[in-house]
């Protein structure tokens, strides 16, 4: 094995798909030639195996295989029932077929036009005399308008024409199956039951009345934008900063989404809001700035609106919860106590504001959003306890 | 004469006696080779016996149910699409599979945006992993298999494990691990290596 140390590493990479392409070509190379390397290389990739099935066990929703039957059924229709020999000669054979009548086609519209008396007014054009610019054949746009046309060029424009014709229904056909795809999978979306789970957060200080607290017209619209978002129906561009603080530095606040006129910030791993430099999980008793209940709270009023869509909490702000330039701060707890993990941060702009948190309903865990007030006191602005899903 | 340490790494050679672990890849071998000849049932078949394993492992790497199915559902039809390329002398069936759904979801991860190379993102993207990996021991049914693999997961080194959760599941680079951690490239690297070759260990010794 002494002889593969200067390739064990390279073959990490090559696994992960961290090498350049020359890099690349020249492990494959070795790999070719040594049988030791080729084993290694199995090993670690049996460790990958491993390692992808250290994941939660999840049972994958019934729609997914219904979408891939129906993707797969829609590739196979040209090419259904016959053998693999016979299909690929009844391909070839019939588009060599098509290419030669439309040849011959082409070859025959030629001879009859240049045949045909009643073209006789595109030949006289050919002539060196000059030719009445109503004489000349419509349907030949631009450059070749100027260039003086032959026989040749009227069966190739005709050809042009009609191939452009053909094109433009092949796009059309193709944009009406990809609808009906996108129709299909949103309404396989629409009828999974209990996809969204609507809540509020209860405020430390008012218990569980504040859950059925009236939620701003801007917080609601803000919502079922989320909520389209969720289900795939509005795409995620439009990139700016999320915070938008007038006169003021902004905080190392996550980059966000802003989408008609809403902040879109998104919590989860692998987004670059993990740059929040929040402090590393401690024991609750260690907790320098721990929130306390019965500190006033920066609210100006309602309870935070919010939304489960899977593994993840989404939470609406706006100034009517509290004040533009008031930073947001999400925990989790076990339920078995202990452990208070820092989610991440965010700083209220002046638009509504929505937050994706990486937070399961079954995680048996308690969702604390508190408000800084800059000088190192935290606030609870709300917390939320889902229970965990029946048997 | 040719080491025991040599036999060992000629994996999977098959033997008179197939293991449970060589049985299975048969199998799957079998099923990707049909595919290669557009048989939707063997699609079928093979998506029934590695769906759950695809799904679980892409909702652990993305984290968002929705972006999970739609790339397990994008897995699939790679593997429809590219079965014919599959050569079982050069990888399990379900190390190619697993590197397909990695690579989707690392496409995926790419256009969220791009994370930070710091601590602060570093003990972060730790955290949210370990939150996972709590409420995953109880909360989920998990096979005999998984429970091993998770458990040997657990039993690495806490560096070990931390470096090749994020070099695997969130697409950090060596050089951004070794930045944001301040160790060396090459003890990254070795602990990533070390660490998947002791994960193999666990599927070795699981399947006898």
């Amino acid at each position: 094995m002494a002889d593969l140390h200067p390739y064990e590493d390279q073959a990490v990479l090559y696994l992960l798909d961290r090498l350049s392409a020359d890099e690349r070509r020249e492990f494959e190379a070795r790999l070719a030639e040594s049988a030791e390397l080729r084993a290694l290389l199995r090993e670690l990739e049996d460790g990958t195996v491993a390692m992808a099935m250290t994941a939660p066990s999840q049972r994958p929703p019934a729609q997914i295989w219904k979408r891939i039957e129906k993707i797969v059924a829609e590739e196979r229709r040209p090419e259904t029932i016959t053998p693999s020999f016979w299909m690929n000669w009844w391909r070839y054979g019939w588009a060599a077929a098509a290419i030669s009548v439309a040849g011959w086609l082409s070859h025959v519209v030629w001879l009859s036009r240049s045949a045909n008396p009643a073209n006789h007014a595109e030949r006289v054009i050919v002539q060196p005399a000059p030719a009445a610019p109503d004489q000349r054949p419509i349907g030949i746009a631009g450059a070749e308008r100027n260039a003086p046309p032959t026989p040749q060029n009227n069966a190739n424009s005709d050809n042009a024409e009609v191939n452009g014709l053909r094109q433009q229904i092949a796009d059309l056909s193709n944009q009406i199956n990809q609808v009906s795809q996108s129709l299909g999978q949103h309404q396989a979306l629409l009828l999974e039951t209990n996809r969204f789970k609507i809540f509020q957060l209860v405020s430390a200080t008012d218990g569980a009345s504040t859950t059925n607290a009236a939620v701003s017209p801007a917080l609601q619209r803000a919502l079922f934008l989320a909520m389209a978002r969720e289900l795939g129906w509005a795409p995620n561009s439009e990139m700016s900063p999320a915070g938008n603080i007038p006169g003021k530095q902004r905080e190392p606040a996550p980059a966000g989404t802003n989408q008609l006129g809403v902040d879109f910030v998104d919590l989860r791993p692998g987004s670059n809001t993990f740059a929040n430099p929040l402090p590393l999980p401690k024991n609750e008793t260690q907790f320098s700035n721990p929130p306390d209940p019965n500190l006033q709270t920066a609210a100006t009023g309602g309870s935070v609106p919010g939304f489960m869509s899977g593994p993840n909490a989404v939470l609406a702000f706006d100034s009517s919860i509290v004040a533009a330039g008031t930073e947001l701060e999400f925990w989790a707890r076990s339920h078995s106590g202990g452990l208070m993990y820092p989610i991440g941060t965010t700083v209220l702009g002046n638009n509504t504001t929505v937050v994706t948190i990486p937070f399961s309903i079954s995680s048996g865990t308690t969702l604390t959003v508190t408000t800084g007030t800059g000088f190192g006191a935290s606030t609870v602005l709300g917390t939320f306890s889902p229970s965990p899903p029946g048997p | 004469m040719e080491s025991a340490e040599n036999r060992i790494l000629r994996y999977p050679e098959i033997s008179s006696e197939d293991s449970h672990e060589t049985r299975e890849a048969r199998e799957d071998a079998r099923l990707l080779g049909l595919i290669a000849d557009a048989d939707p049932q063997a699609l079928e078949s093979f998506y029934r016996r590695r769906g759950g394993l695809i799904y679980s492992f892409l909702l652990r790497m993305l984290v968002n149910e929705m972006e999970a199915q739609e790339a397990t559902q994008d897995t699939f039809v790679q593997i429809w699409r590219r079965a014919y390329r599959y050569d079982p002398r050069r990888s399990s069936p379900m190390a190619w599979a697993v590197m397909i759904a990695r690579g989707l979801a690392l496409d995926r991860l790419r256009a969220r945006s791009r994370h930070s190379v710091n601590h602060a993102a570093f003990e972060r993207e730790v955290v949210s992993l370990e939150m996972e990996d709590k409420s995953s021991g109880r909360q989920y049914e998990r096979d005999e298999l998984a429970a091993a693999c998770g458990a040997a997961l657990h039993q690495l080194p806490e560096t070990q494990a931390r470096a090749l959760q994020l070099a695997f599941l969130r697409g950090w680079t060596h050089e951004e691990i070794a930045t944001a951690t301040g160790e060396p490239l090459g003890t990254v690297k070795a602990r990533i290596r070390r660490g998947l070759l002791a994960l193999r260990q666990v599927l070795k010794e699981f399947h006898g």
